[in-house]
């Protein structure tokens, strides 16, 4: 819903800098800016919507062959990785908000929005990530269930 | 030696199942790690901001609403009716309109998973039953769908463009010529395949009268100018791709709600398409950055330029190398991913060799086209098998067989007169 909402502001916002720069030659002078946050968004809060509808890009030809017995472990094991990776990534990403926020960093545009409220959303992506993650491991135990 | 871990790796997690992302990411991490150990990992943070905020990037976003505006309001039935009058009289009767109707569907979508999909939801059930060979239909309708990522707009060439920093614009028009050649290359092999078999199409004698072909092209005057509209502006130079991303959406949506196809529940499923497949691809994109930035780390791009120079290997040579070795990770490896590892690595090797950027984006594009087509990974040939229950992925396979052997020989062409992608950039931006 969220990002929905995101992808429609994003659309709007590129649509009347277009629209006013070719029309009046103005700019609103922030557009490129929040158009790149609203991208940075997008990639985190999407890529969580697309592991937990089954859509992230996976090549399962090989897995298709193991029994469903090897394909629980294998996913379990792929998790675990992918969890580890979320938080080195999260760590670091985090790591630069507080660096922006001590720093008292801004954006060199006419909003001059402080660096550390956009720098949020990768922390936050990761985390929502490895929720989704976590999911995925409980859904390797289900008796019936076989998502992966 | 730290190069080969880290790709075997990469390979090793991508082909186990690992999500593809995550194995780019791990795989990268691990790069750099070996190189430098965990002090490597410091500027991470600065990295993956930089790679994730991106004005440029907006664009996919962008261009994956306007296509799943025009696929979920079932436009694609009109486009295909409308393109079908002009076609059926040629031999191969209504195989030429899928792949015609895939050329103009590819010019306001920017892949071709939804440029396959749109098609052949509508052309397979309905060439089956007029008693069309279906492997000659699934055949085209996978051929047709990759022109999706030649004929702009282009996602692929968006992220090639990111990765080489070249320009989003020359790269759009660069493609366009070799995709309308692509296309008339496959109608011209349909032609020939029906005289040397005329069984493989019946044969269509009614004449579209002066009504039909007026209310045909009513059908598709809409799509031709939203295609005006996008690329128009772009080759203009009126607006950025990200902005003529964006009016193309507002575009689509205008032409849903003038065929009374509008609705609430499109906008949402089409937003919910889009967020998912964009965050996909964005998040391919992001982890690819950190493998790239463990690449530059590792100089390897500067080592391959150094072996080449040594072994003395011609332009030719190379690109043949490059084109072996894209076709083998084709097999298993998702396109945008494959550009995204492999073009930082190899692309000062090709400024070296004095290779053209842009020629190399449409080349590159190319062959990404031919892993689409290529089990076990072709994810055209899937699309295209589970449109319809009249078709199964062999006959898709089966029937995209020569389509793939056109491809090659169309590369080889490119290889050879260069100009056929570079004639229109020069003319448009000099």
């Amino acid at each position: 819903m969220l990002t929905g909402a995101v992808l429609v502001s994003l659309v709007v916002l590129v649509c009347v800098e277009a629209f006013l720069r070719g029309a009046f030659n103005y700019s609103l002078g922030f557009a490129e800016e929040l158009t790149g946050y609203c991208v940075v968004f997008i990639t985190f809060f999407g890529a969580a919507l697309a592991l937990r509808g089954s859509a992230m890009f996976q090549v399962h030809f090989l897995m298709d062959r193991w029994s469903a017995p090897t394909r629980r472990w294998a996913t379990r094991i792929f998790v675990i990785i992918a969890l580890v990776i979320c938080v080195i990534l999260a760590w670091k990403a985090k790591d630069l908000t507080l660096s922006s926020f001590a720093r008292g960093k801004f954006a060199p545009t006419v909003l001059r929005t402080p660096l550390w409220v956009p720098q949020l959303i990768p922390p936050l992506g990761f985390a929502v990530l490895g929720f989704f993650l976590v999911e995925q491991f409980l859904l390797t135990f289900r008796k019936s269930g076989d998502k992966s | 030696m730290e190069a080969i871990l880290a790709f075997g790796l990469l390979i090793g997690l991508i082909l186990g199942g690992m999500w593809v992302q995550f194995a780019v990411a791990g795989a990268g991490l691990t790069y750099i790690w070996l190189l430098k150990g965990f002090g490597g990992w410091k500027a991470l943070g600065i990295v993956s901001w930089g790679a994730a905020n991106s004005f440029t990037l907006a664009a996919i976003p962008l261009f994956v609403l306007m296509a799943e505006i025009l696929l979920g309001s079932g436009l694609s039935t009109r486009l295909y009716n409308g393109v079908a009058p002009f076609m059926r009289r040629l031999p191969g009767g209504l195989l030429h309109t899928n792949i015609a109707g895939s050329g103009i569907f590819a010019a306001i979508s920017g892949g071709s998973a939804p440029t396959a999909a749109a098609m052949s939801t509508v052309a397979l059930p309905e060439l089956s039953a007029r008693g069309y060979n279906r492997r000659l239909v699934a055949g085209s309708l996978a051929a047709g769908g990759t022109l999706g990522i030649l004929i702009p707009p282009s996602i692929t060439m968006i992220i090639y463009a990111t990765f080489t920093e070249t320009s989003i614009a020359r790269l759009f028009a660069a493609g366009l010529v070799p995709g309308i050649l692509l296309a008339l290359c496959y109608m011209g092999f349909i032609i020939a395949r029906v005289l040397i078999n005329p069984s493989l199409a019946p044969k269509l004698e009614t004449r579209a009268s002066a009504g039909d072909l007026g209310r045909a092209l009513l059908d598709i005057v809409p799509f031709l100018m939203l295609i005006t509209i996008v690329l128009g502006s772009i080759y203009g130079g009126f607006a950025t791709p990200t902005e003529a991303g964006a009016v193309g959406t507002v575009g689509a949506i205008l032409i849903a709600a003038i065929y009374r196809k509008l609705s609430l529940k499109l906008i949402k499923d089409a937003l919910a398409r889009t967020a998912s497949m964009s965050g996909n691809i964005l998040f391919v994109v992001f982890t690819s950055m950190i493998f790239a930035y463990a690449t530059a780390l590792s100089g390897i791009g500067e080592e391959l330029v150094g072996t080449l120079e040594n072994a003395q290997v011609s332009r030719l040579t190379f690109l043949l190398i490059i084109m072996v070795v894209f076709a083998i990770l084709g097999c298993f490896m998702e396109g945008l991913g494959m550009i995204a590892i492999i073009v930082p690595v190899i692309f000062p090797a090709l400024v070296a060799l004095g290779v053209d950027p842009i020629w190399f984006g449409v080349f590159v594009v190319i062959l990404v086209e031919l892993g689409q087509l290529t089990p076990p990974l072709g994810v055209i040939l899937f699309v295209v098998a589970s449109s319809s229950s009249e078709v199964n992925v062999e006959d898709v396979i089966m029937g995209t067989l020569p389509f793939f052997i056109i491809i090659v020989a169309f590369m080889l062409l490119l290889i050879a007169v260069p100009q056929i992608a570079l004639f229109l950039p020069e003319f448009t931006f000099g």
